[in-house]
Formats: C-alpha cells, structure tokens, sequence
C-alpha cells in the first residue's frame, strides 16, 4: 500500500510569507500540529511544527532542565506571553526542512522516514515537489492495520 | 633549536586554537599530541613510548573514578532536591538565595568538579528563578563564581588540584589544611561582591509564599535508594582520602575503588552511565600530557624553568606570589589545565635547582583556580554557565561578568598573596 491511500488529501497549509502570529490563528482555529508551508506555486518549502512554535513562548527551563514535575505552581510563568517581535516574526525564521516522502512511497518507507526524523506528521508531494497531502502516524498505523484485516478477514 | 621552536610552536597554536574557541577543545588536543609526537619522532626529540609514559594515568584515574560516582547520582534527583530546599529556605528572599545557592555551589565543588556542579545547578536555578519571578543573573553568576572557588578547597575539586597533587605529592589533607582555610575566607567575600555587584536586581518585587510552596522536595526525588547508596560510598570515599597518608593508598586507588563498589551495589544500567561519564575531559587530558611530554623532551620546559630560576632568586614569598599572579592572569584568559600541566615541570625543574617549591605548589594552585573567574572565558564553569543562560531571555554576556568576575579575582588572589606571605613558614613545609 502507498502512502497516497492513507494521507489525508485535505492539507491545512501555510504560505511561507504568513508571519509567527497567523500560524498560531491557523493552530488554533484548525486544531492541527503541523503546517506545511507553501510557495507560491503549492511547493513545500517547509513544515512549522506547533512543538517548535511552544518552545518559543514557553519559559526557557522546559529547554533546560529535564525533569520539573516537582513544581506545582508554576505562578507568572503559567501564562506566557508572546510579544509584538515574536508575532511578527516570518515563519520561514522558525520552520524546519521540508522534511517529506513522495506519494508513491510504501507504508513502511513513510514509518522509517518519521522515526528518522522524529516527526509527528509527514507532507506528501508530487514528482514536482508539490504538496499533495499528509499522513499523521495514525493514518499510516490504520493503513498497516487494515491490510492486515484485509489478509486475515478479521 | 628546532626541536623547542616546533614543540613550544605546537602548544602555544594549541592554546590559541583552545582560546579561539572555533574547534572544540579535546578535539584541538588530540590533533596537537598528533602532531607533537609526529614532529618529536622527525626530529628524534621524542617518540611514542616516551609519549605513554607522559600520560598521568593516576590523576586519569581520580578522575574517572570521581566521574563514575557523580554519574550515578545525577539521575537520582538528589541535585534537585537540593536546589529546591535552598529555593524553599530563601523563602523567597533573592539575596538569601544567592547566598544559600553560592553555598550550595562552592561547597558541591569541592567534593565535585566545578563543571559538573554548574551544570547540574545551572539548569535549576533559571527554573526556580522563572517560577519565583526574579533575576537569575545574580544566582548564575554567584554559582560559576563560587564553584571555581570552591573548587581549590580540596584535592579533587578541580582538575589543576588532582594535577598539583599528582606531581606534588601533596595530600588530600595537605589541601584541607592549606587551600580550604583560604577558601573559607573568600567564599563570604566574594558573596558579598555579587549582593553589591547585583543588588539592583535583587530587590524583592512580589509575594512568592504560593510559588514556594508549589515546590515539592519529596517528588523531586527519583530514585532515593541509590541516592543513599552513593552518598554512603562517597562518604566512605572521603574518610580514605583523610586516611590517605596513614593508609599510604593513593587518591585514584581509592575512587576507582569506591566507584567499583558504587557500581557494584546500584547496578546501574551500563549503557546509561557510561553516556553520563565525560569522556571527553579524560581525552583531553590525555592528549594533553602527551602535548606536554613533548615540551619536555624538547627542552622548552627546562629552559623556562632555567629562566624563571634566574628571575626568582631563590624563594622567598615574593615568589610564590609571582608565580600566584602570573598563573591567575594566565588562567583568566586560557583554559587553566593546559597552563597548570605546563607549570607543574617548571616548578619540577625549579626543585631540581635546589629552589623550596612546596609555596610554589599552593601559589599555583590558587593562581589557575581563582584566575579563572577574571573573565568571562577564563573558565570552564563560566564558559557553561553563559552558554546555558543564552538559551534564555537575560543571558550573560562579557558586561555582565565584569561586574563581579574580575573583582572576584582579585578578592581571591589578593587573599591568597595574603596567606602566602603571612604564613609563609606553614606554606614553605
């Protein structure tokens, strides 16, 4: 099976000159974790992950140190703020590579690429590096768990 | 000739590659005792078995052995605990944490080395710092500050002491009854510098009662049984480093020993605690002696120590705080081991001309240890502790450290020539 049958062709995107404040609207609004950013032409030129984005606004400790859970109330600190810089700041300055597998890729070769590259998420494209979907490592669990119901007649 | 031009050249494009910072500082090593038994065996000054006889594998061994114990404590939560019970008995005063944390700080680095200590430190303050609402400035600084100073009280505090004491034959007690004194002294001192040096940001601004009490000690813990179990083993450790002269055992016998009975009662995962040992401080001392070694051989240490003998005249107190002051400045701009493994032969050939070294021992243990505060650079601790608050908002930058580090040199050194000429009878032993 490839990846073109399990990722979901409905891509929320973003295009690269959107700025740190319209990507956290489109987190929101959308409920999604990753954005795919678009050139003009629908090529991806990146992928704006809301992890890195938190990293961002979070207090720098959750960088730091790696075991905090001993602290209750996290007091100021609770509620970060994002000043006007941080939200004008373009997105192209915080996104990663365009980290992505092409839509004939098999199931496996997608679940290898994630794990290599510790993503949450993977953009699909085209020959021409055009995005034509993404596939969260739920959909590619449920494409490998399907043919196995498909083989057994589960 | 040539072979002193080409070895002394060698280790001086060392230093300054080490001083540059663009290559990283075990790296640098390893290339330059490369290329110094390279040069040593084409100009036939020095060749590869001399080269395995320079490395001190008894200070490779205190090392390692002091390493593998403080491997098996970081994961315990014991550091936290730690940290939190200062951040708790401050109650919420910033000054009252300096001092307790500057505490914290110089007495870990004694019985730890001074990197380790702020590592492990550093990270915690800026959280505890965040969640009270204060600078964490004046804390970071008090930490990188303290744990260079605290770290010359003892034998195994700092890495230039395991060297002193490799090549000096001084003790463990030695160190307790002539550095710690000393230390003692500096550390309200150089506290004092920070509240005056900082005091505008330690004004308390807020009601920190509800954040302190958000901090939990007991869940900081994670693993409290093998915490008590190294904690009993380094305090064994500690009773034989006393014992050390009346057990006539040496100091890396005993922390490799202790280390094999750490390992031996907590089982560790083998594979984690190797991760957690920092090899690359143990190569970098290796390629270091053998960078040294070749100095040696070539003659260049001889001739400096020739030179220095002639300047000297004889000893006399007004050597020691020569050879105190020139090594602190040293240390403040380079690294202070490689400064340190290049003295310890000098000094070596300085006694070989019948010059009472013991004084020069302690000057130049208390010149690389405090003159690494000078500047921003000038230490290891330092280096680390800027690094890790450049991940945040307020980091260190060169200004910052000229507001206490070389006032806080001077203080130590000026304490020290203090000591040395004072005392000098009890230092001249």
């Amino acid at each position: 099976m490839t990846i073109s049958k399990v990722m979901k062709t409905k891509v929320i995107s973003i295009p690269e000159t959107a700025t740190l404040e319209d990507a956290v609207r489109s987190f929101v609004k959308n409920r999604v974790g990753t954005l795919p950013v678009l050139a003009s032409g629908g090529e991806l030129v990146g992928v704006l992950d809301m992890q890195d984005v938190l990293l961002l606004v979070l207090p720098p400790f959750v960088r730091l140190v790696a075991d905090y859970d001993f602290v209750h109330d996290f007091g100021p600190v609770e509620f970060a703020e994002m000043d006007d810089a941080m939200r004008a700041r373009p997105i192209t300055q915080v996104m990663a590579k365009p980290h992505a597998v092409e839509q004939e890729s098999g199931l496996l070769r997608a679940y290898a690429f994630m794990n290599q590259h510790g993503l949450e998420n993977v953009p699909v494209t085209d020959d021409s590096g055009k995005l034509v979907g993404i596939a969260s490592r739920v959909d590619i669990g449920v494409g490998f768990l399907r043919t196995w119901m498909e083989h057994h007649g589960v | 000739m040539t072979p002193v031009v080409v070895s002394a050249a060698i280790f001086v494009v060392v230093l300054i590659l080490i001083l540059l910072e663009r290559a990283d500082r075990t790296i640098v090593a390893i290339g330059g005792a490369a290329a110094m038994v390279t040069a040593g065996m084409v100009l036939g000054f020095y060749d590869e078995q001399q080269a395995l006889q320079a490395i001190d594998f008894s200070t490779l061994g205190l090392l390692l052995g002091m390493m593998i114990l403080v491997s098996l404590l970081k994961p315990t939560g014991l550091f936290e605990v730690l940290a939190v019970w200062a951040a708790r008995s401050s109650r919420g005063h910033p000054a009252m944490l300096v001092v307790l944390m500057g505490i914290v700080a110089a007495f870990l680095s004694m019985i730890l080395d001074n990197v380790t200590t702020v590592v492990l430190l550093a990270p915690l303050t800026i959280l505890i710092a965040e969640v009270l609402g204060i600078s964490a400035i004046p804390l970071l600084m008090a930490e990188a500050v303290l744990s260079n100073v605290g770290g010359v009280a003892t034998l195994i505090g700092d890495p230039p002491n395991i060297l002193i004491a490799s090549a000096s034959g001084l003790s463990f007690n030695d160190f307790l009854s002539h550095s710690l004194p000393v230390v003692l002294l500096i550390i309200p001192l150089v506290l004092g510098l920070v509240l005056v040096a900082f005091r505008r940001m330690l004004a308390k601004t807020k009601d920190t009662t509800q954040a302190l009490l958000g901090f939990r000690p007991e869940e900081a813990w994670n693993d409290p049984k093998t915490a008590r179990r190294v904690v009993i083993v380094l305090g064994a450790a500690l009773l034989l480093f006393l014992l050390q002269d009346a057990l006539s055992l040496t100091p890396a016998f005993i922390a490799l020993s202790m280390a094999a009975v750490a390992l031996v009662w907590t089982q560790p995962s083998v594979d984690e605690f190797l991760k957690r040992i920092d090899w690359q401080v143990l190569l970098f001392f290796a390629a270091l002696f053998v960078m040294v070694g070749g100095l040696e051989a070539s003659g260049v240490l001889e001739l400096l120590a020739a030179g220095l003998a002639a300047r000297l005249d004889g000893s006399g107190p007004a050597a020691a705080v020569t050879v105190l002051w020139l090594t602190a400045v040293a240390a403040a701009m380079v690294d202070n081991v490689p400064i340190t493994a290049a003295m310890i032969p000098i000094i070596l050939g300085l006694g070989e001309r019948g010059i009472n070294v013991a004084p020069l021992w302690w000057a130049l243990a208390f010149g690389v240890g405090f003159g690494g505060n000078g500047t921003i650079i000038g230490s290891t601790a330092g280096i680390l502790v800027a690094e890790i608050s450049s991940k945040t908002p307020n980091p260190i930058t060169s200004r910052t450290w000229l507001r206490l580090g070389p006032q806080a040199l001077i203080v130590a050194c000026l304490i020290a020539t203090l000591a040395l000429v004072v005392a000098y009878p009890f230092f001249a032993r």
